[in-house]
C-alpha cells in the first residue's frame, strides 16, 4: 500500500500568493521606508539561506542580498503582478548571485568533485557513524553540485517553490528546471558513498 | 507494441521528473493525479519517492546566523532618496511638532535617553552651582558624577568597531579595559559600553589607541570644563 505522500509539508515555507507582500511593495513605491524594512526583514532569512546554499561563498551573501533588495527598492514600481512577489525577488537574487559568482570566476554550471570536500576516510564511514554522518555527507554532496543545480535543489526542497515558479526565478524553460533537477539527482547518486545511498 | 513500450517509458520518465515537487506538494492537480496513478503500478518510482522524502527531510544545512539589523543599516545609506527621506507613508505636510516627534522615535533608545537626560543634568548642575556659590572652599570635592546617577553606576561609552574587527579582538579590547557591552549594535553599528567610573577616563584614552576602534566617545558629561 502506498504511503500518504505528495501532501504539503507544514514546516516548509509554501510559496502561496502573499497579499501582504503586494501591499508592502505598493507602499515601497509610495516611498514608505518602514514598509521596505518590513519586506527586507521578512525576506532576510529566506534569501540568506538561498544565497548561502547556491553560492557557497558566505562572505558574499550579505552583499548580494543587499544588492538584491536595493534593486527591489529602486524598481518596486516595475513589479507587474504577473508573478508572486517572492518569485520576483528570488529571480533578482538568483541573477545577482550568478553575477557575483562570475565576478569571482566561480563557474556556475560546473559540478565539483566530492574529493574536494571529503577526506579519504569519509568515503566509507563506519556503520555506527553512518547515520550521524549521513546528513553532513548529503550536504557536502549537494555542495559539489553546480550553482544552478544547487539553486534548483534549494528552491525545490527548502523554499517550497514549484517547478513553474523556479523556471520564472531562473529565467529558463520548465523543461530545463526538470532536467536540472533530474541531473542533480543522478549526480548526487554518483557522489554519495555507496552505503549512504543505501540509507537514503 | 513497440509504440506502447515507448509511451510507457516516456510516462515513467515524465513522472520521475515530477517526483521532487510531488513530494513537496507543489504540483498542480493534473500533475499530482498523473503521479498518483503511476505510483500505483511502479515500484521504482515509489522507491524514488522515498529518496526525495529523505532529501526533503534532511534539512542538510542550517544557514549561518546573520545580523539583519546590521545588514539593513549597511543598505540604508544606499537606498534611493525617496525612501531615505521618509519613514512614513506619504501624506500631507506634517506639522513641525509631528516631524520632531517622528525624528525622536527614529533615534536609538540609548540616544533618546541621552538627549532626555542632558537638560536634566545641566539643570541640576546649574542649581548645584548656584546653591554652592556661597559655601566655603573647604567643602570636600569628590570625583565627578552625573547627578542623575548613583556613585556606583558604571560610566557609559559608545564605541564603533572596525568592520574587520573579529569577535576575539573585540573581546580582548573589552577585557583589557574592564568594559562590557550593555546595548547595541544600534542602527549605526555602535555599541554602548559600561565601565567602572574610576576606569572610565583611562578606558576612553586606551580605546582611542586601538586600531579596531573607529569611534569612541563618552556618554557622560565632561568633567568640569
Amino acid at each position: 500500500m502506498l504511503r500518504k505522500i505528495g501532501k504539503p509539508v507544514p514546516d516548509v515555507p509554501q510559496s502561496s500568493v502573499n497579499a501582504d507582500d503586494v501591499a508592502l511593495i505598493e507602499r515601497v513605491v509610495a516611498g514608505d521606508l518602514r514598509a521596505f524594512e518590513t519586506l527586507y526583514r521578512s525576506y532576510f532569512p529566506r534569501l540568506t539561506r538561498f544565497l548561502e546554499r547556491m553560492m557557497r561563498r558566505p562572505e558574499l551573501v550579505e552583499e548580494v542580498l543587499n544588492d538584491t533588495m536595493l534593486v527591489v527598492a529602486r524598481n518596486a514600481q516595475k513589479y507587474n503582478h504577473a508573478s508572486k512577489v517572492s518569485t520576483w525577488i528570488f529571480a533578482i537574487a538568483y541573477r545577482k548571485a550568478l553575477k557575483a559568482l562570475r565576478d569571482v570566476n566561480d563557474p556556475v554550471d560546473l559540478d565539483g568533485s566530492l574529493d574536494d570536500l571529503l577526506g579519504p576516510d569519509q568515503h566509507e564511514p563506519k556503520d555506527e557513524m553512518m547515520q550521524l554522518q549521513l546528513r553532513r555527507v548529503l550536504g557536502e554532496a549537494v555542495e559539489a553540485l553546480s550553482a544552478n543545480h544547487r539553486a534548483v535543489i534549494e528552491l525545490t526542497y527548502f523554499q517550497g517553490a514549484g517547478y513553474r515558479e523556479i523556471a520564472d526565478i531562473m529565467g529558463c524553460p520548465i523543461e530545463t528546471v526538470k532536467t536540472r533537477m533530474f541531473h542533480a539527482r543522478r549526480r548526487l547518486k554518483a557522489l554519495l558513498p555507496a552505503h549512504s545511498e543505501d540509507l537514503l | 507494441m513497440t509504440a506502447r513500450i515507448v509511451n510507457l517509458s516516456a510516462a515513467h520518465q515524465n513522472v520521475q521528473e515530477l517526483l521532487p515537487w510531488f513530494v513537496m506538494g507543489t504540483l498542480d492537480e493534473d500533475d499530482r493525479l498523473t503521479v498518483d496513478q503511476h505510483l500505483e503500478s511502479c515500484v521504482a518510482c515509489r522507491r524514488e519517492v522515498e529518496w526525495h522524502e529523505q532529501m526533503r527531510d534532511a534539512n542538510i544545512a542550517q544557514p549561518l546566523q546573520r545580523d539583519a539589523d546590521r545588514a539593513f543599516a549597511a543598505l540604508r545609506a544606499r537606498l534611493p532618496g525617496q525612501l531615505q527621506a521618509g519613514t512614513q507613508e506619504p501624506r500631507a505636510r506634517a506639522s513641525w511638532f509631528a516631524s520632531a516627534a517622528e525624528w525622536w522615535r527614529a533615534q536609538a533608545a540609548w540616544l533618546r535617553w541621552s538627549f532626555a537626560l542632558q537638560p536634566v543634568a545641566i539643570g541640576a548642575l546649574a542649581i548645584a552651582l548656584i546653591l554652592g556659590a556661597g559655601r566655603p572652599a573647604s567643602v570636600p570635592q569628590g570625583a565627578f558624577h552625573a547627578l542623575s546617577r548613583t556613585l556606583d553606576t558604571p560610566a557609559r561609552l559608545v564605541v564603533v568597531f572596525s568592520p574587520q574587527a573579529t569577535q576575539s579582538e573585540m573581546r580582548r579590547v573589552l577585557l583589557a579595559n574592564g568594559a562590557r557591552i550593555v546595548d547595541g549594535p544600534t542602527a549605526a553599528d555602535a555599541y554602548v559600553l559600561a565601565v567602572a567610573p574610576e576606569r572610565a577616563e583611562n578606558a576612553l584614552r586606551q580605546l582611542r589607541t586601538e586600531s579596531s576602534v573607529l569611534l569612541i566617545q563618552s556618554l557622560e558629561a565632561e568633567k568640569g570644563h
